[in-house]
């Protein structure tokens, strides 16, 4: 059986140390490995987190990504999406398939494309839109730094931030992982 | 990560080749041998 593709959004840290751009969950602090599939977890917000299990069926656990764009941007206000890229996820292993989306045991990122303006939560089209990646410490940790993702409109208007490099940016993680921005 | 809704079923993907990009080949150029040194007796 072919793997299921889905929906899902990410956010991106740089390593402080090595410059290296990272895709990470939204909701759980776990960066996903490139070129290497990605395992889920067991819950556990507060203490260590373990891989090697499979979503059960009455359980919130698994990685999770949705049917659909429109699945995925109907959910925009529920969690904090602003400043997260939205793209494809391959899944594949033990799937919990829900009414607008799966848990899934395995995945890996396909591509990148759209972004949240982390502003006005406007979506950017990362083919076809300029957008720009802003940068800044994390204040619970000195490894990584936090991106802020804006559209063309708000970074004119209150940053600034040059576009071209952003791009740049952008693709240096995409090629990081082998995947396409569509 | 929001609300997937309601649980549906359960199904197993097993694909016979991970979905992973393949890694790019590194191309290394071959080992030059030394050039031969003359010596003088």
């Amino acid at each position: 059986m072919t793997p299921i593709t889905g929906w899902r959004f990410w956010k991106i840290r740089r390593a402080s140390q090595d410059g290296n751009l990272w895709l990470r969950s939204v909701i759980r602090n776990e960066l996903w490995p490139p070129m290497e599939r990605f395992e889920a977890r067991s819950s556990s917000y507060k203490g260590a987190s373990h891989p090697g299990i499979f979503p059960e069926t009455h359980s919130s656990s698994g990685i999770y990504a949705y049917n659909t764009t429109f699945d995925a941007l109907e959910n925009l206000d529920r969690c904090c999406y602003r400043g997260t890229f939205l793209g494809k996820v391959s899944l594949w292993g033990v799937i919990q398939k829900h009414q607008f989306g799966y848990r899934a045991q395995f995945a890996y990122p396909v591509s990148l494309h759209m972004g949240i303006c982390c502003v006005c939560k406007q979506t950017i089209n990362l083919k076809s839109e300029p957008f720009a990646i802003g940068w800044a410490s994390l204040h619970i940790t000195e490894a990584f730094s936090v991106s802020g993702l804006l559209c063309g409109g708000c970074n004119k208007k209150y940053y600034s931030v040059d576009i071209e490099s952003s791009y740049m940016e952008l693709t240096q993680l995409t090629d990081r992982y082998g995947i396409k921005i569509e | 990560m929001g609300k997937i809704g309601e649980f549906e079923k359960t199904v197993v993907a097993e694909p016979l080749k991970e979905p992973l990009p393949a890694k790019k080949k590194v191309t290394e150029e071959p080992s030059k041998e030394p050039e031969p040194v003359e010596v003088s007796p």
